[in-house]
């Protein structure tokens, strides 16, 4: 970003992000998350207008191809998975000619003298003033590699040396595999980088209905007074998926769902939740609180994690009617595979708004359908005005629902008509797609942008992502060395093993059926 | 007002309204627009086109109709349902005719029909430096006023009326002709993004904006473009001109020296848009920046080049404004810009029909 300028031409208070010129290196250009993510995305920035002109792209992957062999294969994965279609060819004829292709293996030092060469012409032709964001798409266990090398080869800037030009990378999740990889990875990396430089995509921060979880909460102070301990009974977030690990076999045994959802992407839903109200909007304050949530969570105690957390392995099922497999008899799966593809826990807050609130998360692969909530459950109202001695009311929900079909709605209880006064539960509904249509921008467009721009404020901050393993890693080795006899546990098409409903301590409360 | 003579067609607009109600409608907005002539609602139409493919609102169209008898009135109550099927966004709309004489009566038809606690955005479709009761009456609970200086007359009379405006009207204004430049002065900003491009900008001696014309409202845009680099720049007015075929001449004084700027009106081709067709500036020491627009306008190549160097040209998408939540953004959702107050400062300056 350029810093201490002043664009008299900029309009005050119109939110325009002007990216700067710059050349994008994707690693691991060839791979799945490049085809239907990442240059749908940067296509649909140009479209908008939102790409710097001065912009090129260049993808960096192993198998030898042509320019235009691999500018071929965007688009056709852009005609697949742009969300705006049909692809506009004259748009698409302008862009094509900023997309290029470097064959190299990630470990070859003469791959990188040759990228630098080449990004030195692109610079040149293309006026991109030697700005480099460098995607990494690949392997985790390459990152170290990739960053050292692009230093060596002087394609990562320090950022005190040079205030002309920027180099910043995207790192993709996992970062890490527990707390001591996270931390060596770390340790390895800013050798070369600032922190600065670092942008952990964690691709949930840029839905719209996760930056609208900050609007909703510190814009509407009618649920920010009572957010808090004095009228919440508890929350639940749930990322539900009703798909298997599908070609992910050879991933998902070394990570499981812990590290795939709940240590990255569902913390990141806790702590947006549950944090304070940041003193402004700007990317360091907002991150600030939230990493205090993660580093308040109470630590499970060792004897105890039976009773905070439970795991669980699809086995056969049936998914809306259809015979599934388990996932031990998935692709590139072991047959006595231990590893969780559910996961449920329960977890507290240990500060003054969340004292013995309980925070319940649940995730699972081969669940019923496709869900990201986040569920509010609020106290009972006192007394026993509406209903018979002993009995509770229903408890007023607030459902913010992530994915899909974007809302919010509120629970409470209606008198039914007539003479007598039988209380029934009714929903106030907002629709995003109601009132705003559908297609939303995807968030990699909005996370490339912010990265180019230089706004990592959606962007995980390294003490936030190591909390969040100093809390699960703990629980990770304790399943590591204990092995469970009875995976796989929950059938495929149910909401899990039945020993997540025992998390619930009081025997009122229970998951909600989504 | 004389209710005896009326000549009222008026349904039970709440009637109508809850005929055929889905318990799910949603609204986002309540929309006043205000039409003075048929003609005018045939524009206006084009533009509540793109605002109701995208968003459910009601709308209460007032149709100003000098054919109507003295004290005619009529009033068509609707739901409209656009967008793709399953995606649909319904709209209500409330269509009310009436002759010039029972104009008194608007006010009193719309009040009650406002959806509660929604923003109210009244598009004023008439030119404001007009003074009119309904005007005022409306405007107290607006939320936001839309103007278009393009169906003003007097583009020096209409900045000096909404300067006005904007000092006693506690609301947002907005200007259409504004809205529909945001795609180019997003685009300037961009292009002048960094200290060595702002320095030809700077150091400009002429500037030339040339635009499609075929009708006088046509040049509004180009005069507001170089009103806002004008204003944005610090720039000076020293003199205006008129040339010859509409061009116009002006002279800005920057850092005592001057700048020309020249307006320059082309013949409509089909390949271009209505509106900007280059921007071509040329600094003193020789640097030159060319922006010309292709493809209907869409989008826009950029030529810099100096005595000693010439860049490579590129092009930038123009963010197509006209599309529904574009255009809404632009118009309902931004507020009312410093730049936009004091490009109108520098505009009320010239007298633009000598």
């Amino acid at each position: 970003m350029t810093t201490a300028f002043e664009n008299p031409l900029h309009e005050h208070g119109k939110v325009t992000k002007i990216a700067d010129p710059c050349i994008m290196v994707i690693f691991g250009a060839t791979g799945d998350l490049t085809s239907r993510k990442l240059l749908p995305a940067l296509y649909n920035l140009v479209q908008d207008g939102e790409l710097p002109a001065h912009f090129a792209c260049v993808g960096f992957a192993r198998r030898e191809k042509t320019h235009d062999q691999f500018r071929y294969e965007m688009k056709e994965a852009i005609d697949n998975f742009s969300r705006t279609k049909p692809i506009d060819i004259e748009i698409w004829d302008t862009f094509k000619e900023q997309i290029f292709y470097h064959q190299s293996e990630f470990d070859d030092d003469r791959g990188y003298d040759e990228l630098n060469c080449f990004l030195s012409d692109l610079d040149r032709k293309f006026g991109t003033k030697g700005n480099r964001l460098y995607y990494l798409s690949t392997q985790p266990s390459y990152f170290p590699d990739i960053i050292g090398r692009l230093y060596k080869h002087k394609l990562i800037y320090p950022v005190k040396e040079f205030t002309n030009k920027w180099s910043r990378v995207i790192i993709e999740k996992p970062f890490g595999h527990d707390l001591e990889s996270a931390e060596e990875l770390q340790k390895e990396i800013t050798q070369y980088l600032d922190e600065s430089q670092i942008y952990r995509i964690d691709h949930y921060l840029g839905k719209e209905t996760v930056q609208n979880l900050l609007v909703f909460r510190f814009s509407n102070i009618i649920f920010e007074s009572i957010w808090n301990n004095r009228y919440i009974d508890h929350v639940q977030i749930t990322v539900a998926e009703e798909i298997g690990i599908g070609t992910r076999g050879r991933f998902f045994e070394e990570a499981g769902i812990v590290r795939d959802i709940v240590q990255n992407h569902m913390m990141q839903l806790l702590s947006l939740v549950a944090m304070e109200p940041p003193i402004s909007m700007k990317a360091d304050d907002i991150r600030d609180e939230k990493v205090k949530i993660v580093e308040s969570i109470r630590q499970i105690p060792s004897l105890d994690f039976d009773k905070y957390a439970v795991r669980g392995q699809y086995g056969q099922g049936f998914i809306n009617g259809l015979d599934v497999k388990g996932y031990r008899e998935e692709n590139n799966v072991a047959k006595d595979s231990n590893v969780e593809t559910f996961v449920a826990v329960k977890l507290f807050i240990d500060n003054w708004r969340w004292d013995g609130v309980p925070f319940y998360l649940r995730a699972g692969k081969r669940l019923p359908k496709r869900a990201t909530e986040i569920t509010i459950a609020f106290k009972n109202a006192p007394g026993s005005l509406f209903c018979a001695k002993g009995k509770k009311l229903g408890q007023n929900l607030l459902v913010i629902r992530i994915q899909p079909d974007e809302a919010i709605s509120f629970r409470m209880n209606c008198k039914v008509p007539g003479i007598t006064t039988p209380l029934q539960p009714v929903k106030m509904d907002f629709k995003y797609e109601s009132y705003f249509g559908a297609a939303p921008p995807e968030a990699y467009e909005r996370l490339i942008c912010d990265c180019m721009v230089g706004d990592n404020t959606l962007f995980a901050r390294i003490d936030e992502v190591l909390a969040s393993w100093r809390f699960f890693t703990p629980l990770l080795k304790k399943w590591e060395k204990d092995k469970l006899k009875n995976f796989p546990n929950y059938p495929s098409g149910s909401w899990g093993p039945i020993q997540a409903d025992e998390l619930f301590s009081n025997i009122e409360c229970q998951w909600r059926l989504i | 007002m004389n209710d005896t003579n009326a000549v009222v067609e008026i349904v039970n607009i709440q009637e109508a309204l809850n005929k055929g109600h889905e318990p799910s409608q949603n609204y986002l907005f309540n929309l006043i627009v205000y039409s003075p002539t048929v003609a005018r609602s045939h524009e206006l139409k084009e533009i509540l086109s793109r605002v109701t493919e995208k968003f459910p609102c009601r709308i209460i169209q007032i149709e100003k109709n000098n054919d109507f008898k003295a004290n005619e009135i009529k009033v068509k109550v609707s739901k409209e349902k656009l967008g793709k099927v399953g995606r649909e966004v319904i709209c209500d709309v409330i269509n009310i005719k009436v002759s010039n004489s029972q104009m008194d009566r608007i006010p009193f038809l719309i009040l009650p029909n406002i959806v509660a606690d929604l923003p109210v955005y009244l598009i004023w479709g008439d030119d404001p430096t007009i003074a009119t009761a309904t005007l005022n009456t409306l405007q107290k609970f607006s939320t936001r006023l839309i103007f278009n200086a393009a169906w003003s007359d007097n583009i020096q009379n209409f900045s000096i009326r909404i300067l006005e405006l904007l000092k006693t009207i506690k609301i947002d204004s907005m200007d259409i002709t504004w809205g529909l430049l945001s795609g180019w002065k997003n685009l300037l900003s961009k292009v002048f993004d960094s200290e060595e491009k702002l320095n030809i900008l700077k150091n400009c001696k002429k500037l030339k904006i040339s635009y499609v014309y075929e009708k006088p409202q046509d040049e509004i845009e180009a005069i507001y473009l170089q009103g806002f680099i004008a204003s944005s720049m610090g720039w000076t007015l020293a003199a205006d001109e008129l040339q010859h075929e509409h061009q116009k001449a002006l002279c800005y004084r920057y850092n005592n020296k001057d700048i020309n700027v020249i307006l320059d009106p082309v013949k409509s081709s089909d390949e271009k848009s209505k509106t900007i067709s280059s921007f071509e500036l040329t600094a003193k020491d020789g640097n030159t920046i060319n922006l010309n627009s292709l493809k209907k306008g869409s989008k826009v190549i950029l030529h810099v080049s100096s005595d000693e160097k010439c860049e490579m040209p590129c092009t930038f998408a123009l963010s197509d404004i006209n599309r529904g939540f574009n255009f809404l953004k632009e118009i309902f959702y931004q507020s009312t810009s410093e730049h936009y107050k004091e490009m109108l400062q520098i505009i009320s300056k010239v007298n633009w029909e000598k």
